[in-house]
């Protein structure tokens, strides 16, 4: 059953940022957008991903439940050192969703309208790029509990140039899957070329953001490279993300549909996995060398055994309730 | 001796509380919506596909556009509730997210199908044949359900703490299934089911009755408030009677709580019941209160003279605020009973004479209660939230020792406080172009009655 646990918390990690993640995605893509193209853009992104975006976000909160049951020494860790970075997570998840809803399910369309989709531009963009600086403070070994200052304790382990430029990586993956599953939600062939040239941008953007990454790793004391070499795994991750980017470009210049969206998803999940085995066994890294693991933060066996089972009902039941709701309204 | 680091704590611990009021508060009221809009849908939505009236149409697709709005409120903001529990309280998460954690997954795959069904509902109109597309809605009701069902049992369990062990301040032996299913759990999960019903119906039939009191006399308001009344009166009669399973359950699990709500400072056989009343913490007496000798043991165990704890029993430093308890607990019955005379004469009138429910005087009645439910969850979630302190986990945590050691939380508070004001006054905003617009997009909203 740990096992099972490991492996739902991994891919709710993964479909949260296939899924969710691209949904921010849009709403960057729109913000970074010329004028000219948003008001469209902003009704192919509704067309897109009204139906299913509430669902798409719930993956968070599956990833929250299996960190507070089955680690939660680590939650609770988490969220006292990062109780910032979190709140503008929140911040932004819930500006965002109010904003979305509020601009498609008005009766009246008037100025309103621009507020919301204003609001909506600015908090997608601020979600993702906190989830990325909690993700870069796990990972960099800042945190120290109970030790220093509050600057010490309470901003030091995100307010970093590694972390940051983690946030704005996260953010650039997310663009990037925006722009891509965009490009089959569109039949304007105008339309179309925006999204793939938005897709080349970001990719680039992408690129150059996970140099940064490498480059405050090795400023701030976390090599990347050197624990890349270290973990096999993770090199093999590496490398076929990279090797997946001209087939993504063949794919897109073919003007195809859904194997852009598979193979820009099988890159990203490479990205990500890449990170869960540099990061494994370590759940969160402390300062001085010491660490949270995953085996040491476990919940007692009972516990595990039940949220194991729950997680495996729970997946017999979602996977093809989001199958079918996919289906309906992604079906040609 | 002045200890700053010591006052600053004390603020810390009373600005997480209000955070964390702030936020459930917010949120109960999404979550009702969320819970019974659904089912209120579906009558409607079944009475249009079985009589092709196209009233009922009419009203399912203007409920939804608000349902959409507020289901949406409900997702983000029950997000930051389960962020929360570890921002403002990880010592209690640390020691309770292992025995706690299975009614959390389940809600959390309930209100994953919950999502996709309203997706379904929401978008499905014509994509899908007719009576599956109803049956999404029914779906989405029946998670909805559920998933409060479920968030309950954690709620329950902090009340009623089973499962564990409490050794050296450490959980051992931990039974996630006996945790689930916790004595407090049934009274609970049955009373808070009823409130949402309660309130939601009341608020929703509410509306429509002010709109027919304003002189909007039309078969789109008539029609819809009949179907909200269903619902709201006969929930409205049912609550009383699971208020008082959970008072009894709570005169023997929670005493101090029972105290509390009825400001009863002396243990005593033969308790009276208070109605109303302002409890003085400093003399524990209580002014302009109606005494009715001896109903308090009797409602609380059945024998009129029934010894009943009291507030001395307690030790000083286990006691709950007694004022905030007793006073919101009235408002709560006070509510509750207003609520039932005016659901039964509904349905008195629905009986005997339907034209008397659009006498002005009732849709009055009707118009003003529109927000009492929901102020009543509040008031109720009051009682028992503030009537477990000063435990977070009765008898085994305090809440003082749940808090974050990160300063500042008045700043956290300070900007959802913020924020949710400025959402809530969105919303009402919305919802009074949505109302306005009902004339304008539904040809129902225009059909006079006859």
């Amino acid at each position: 059953m740990y096992t099972v646990v490991l492996v739902f918390l991994v891919l709710s990690l993964l479909l949260y940022v296939l899924m969710a993640g691209a949904d921010f995605g849009a709403g960057i893509l729109e913000l970074f957008s010329a004028k000219k193209y948003r008001s469209t853009h902003s009704k192919i992104t509704y067309k897109a991903i009204g139906p299913i975006w509430e669902a798409n976000h719930i993956w968070l909160i599956v990833l929250v439940v299996i960190l507070f049951n089955g680690f939660p020494e680590a939650f609770a860790t988490l969220s006292t050192y990062l109780h910032i970075p979190l709140l503008g997570v929140l911040l932004g998840i819930v500006l965002r969703g109010s904003a979305f809803v509020f601009q498609h399910y008005d009766v009246v369309e008037d100025e309103s309208t621009h507020y919301y989709a204003y609001v909506f531009r600015w908090s997608s963009l601020i979600t993702p790029f906190f989830l990325g600086v909690t993700a870069g403070s796990i990972m960099l070994g800042r945190i120290s509990p109970g030790e220093g200052d509050f600057w010490q304790q309470f901003m030091s382990p995100w307010l970093n140039g590694f972390s940051l430029s983690l946030g704005l990586f996260f953010c650039s993956i997310c663009s990037f899957l925006a722009a891509v599953y965009l490009i089959g939600e569109t039949s304007n062939q105008k339309y179309r070329n925006v999204f793939y040239q938005r897709a080349v941008y970001v990719n680039v953007l992408t690129v150059f953001a996970g140099v940064l990454v490498m480059v405050m790793g090795k400023l701030y004391g976390y090599s990347l490279v050197d624990r890349f070499y270290d973990t096999p795994l993770s090199v093999a991750g590496v490398i076929l993300a990279t090797a997946s980017v001209p087939f993504i470009w063949w794919s897109m210049g073919r003007g195809m549909v859904w194997l852009p969206r598979l193979l820009a998803g099988f890159q990203i999940s490479m990205v990500v996995l890449s990170w869960v085995f540099i990061q494994y066994p370590v759940l969160i890294a402390l300062s001085d060398g010491r660490a949270l693991t995953f085996e040491a933060t476990v919940a007692p066996d009972a516990t595990i055994h039940y949220l194991g089972m729950m997680l495996l009902v729970a997946g017999l039941l979602v996977v093809p309730a989001l199958g079918y709701l996919l289906w309906i309204f992604k079906r040609p | 001796m002045y200890n700053p680091l010591i006052s600053y704590h004390m603020d810390n611990l009373l600005a997480a509380r209000m955070l964390m009021a702030v936020s459930l508060g917010f949120h109960i009221v999404f979550a009702c919506i969320g819970m019974v809009m659904p089912f209120l849908m579906a009558a409607a939505h079944w009475k249009w596909l079985r009589t092709g009236e196209e009233v009922y149409k009419d009203i399912t697709k203007a409920w939804s556009r608000g349902v959409a709005i507020f289901f949406a409120v409900g997702a983000v903001s029950g997000t930051v509730l389960s962020f929360e529990l570890g921002l403002l309280w990880p010592t209690f998460m640390q020691h309770a997210g292992k025995i706690i954690g299975m009614p959390f997954s389940l809600e959390g795959t309930a209100f994953f199908i919950e999502a996709i069904a309203m997706g379904i509902f929401l978008y499905g109109w014509g994509r899908i044949h007719k009576w599956l597309h109803w049956g999404s809605g029914i779906v989405v009701g029946l998670m909805g359900v559920s998933s409060g069902v479920l968030v309950v049992a954690a709620n329950a369990w902090m009340n009623s703490p089973t499962g564990f062990e409490w050794v050296n301040g450490e959980a051992i032996n931990i039974d996630p299934y006996a945790a689930m299913f916790n004595s407090a759990w049934f009274t609970q999960a049955l009373h808070m089911v009823l409130a949402a019903f309660v309130a939601t119906s009341f608020a929703v039939a509410g509306m429509h009755a002010f709109m027919l009191w304003c002189g909007e006399r039309t078969q789109f308001h008539w029609k819809a408030l009949k179907i909200a009344m269903v619902f709201g009166a006969i929930t409205a009669l049912l609550q009383p009677i699971s208020g008082d399973i959970s008072a009894k359950d709570i005169a023997e699990r929670q005493p101090a709580k029972l105290a509390a709500m009825e400001a009863l400072y002396e243990t005593q056989k033969g308790a009276p019941l208070l109605v109303g009343g302002i409890p003085n913490e400093e003399t524990e007496e209580v002014a302009f209160a109606i005494h009715i000798p001896k109903a308090l043991s009797f409602l609380a165990h059945g024998d009129f003279n029934a010894e009943v704890i009291g507030l001395d029993q307690i030790p000083k430093d286990e006691r709950p605020p007694v004022l905030i308890v007793h006073i919101a607990f009235q408002i709560m019955v006070g509510i509750g009973s207003l609520l039932m005379l005016v659901g039964l004469l509904y349905l008195i009138f629905r009986w005997r004479n339907p034209q008397l429910i659009l006498k002005n005087a009732y849709l009055a009645l009707l118009a003003f209660c529109t927000p009492l439910g929901f102020l009543a969850v509040e008031a109720g979630w009051t009682v028992t939230e503030v009537g477990r302190q000063p435990w977070i986990i009765y008898g085994i945590m305090r809440t003082s020792e749940a808090v974050t050691p990160m300063p500042g939380m008045q700043y956290s508070f300070y900007l959802f406080t913020g924020l949710y004001l400025t959402l809530s006054l969105l919303l009402v905003w919305l919802m009074r172009r949505q109302i306005k617009a009902v004339p304008r997009m539904y040809a129902s909203g225009r059909t006079p009655l006859t």
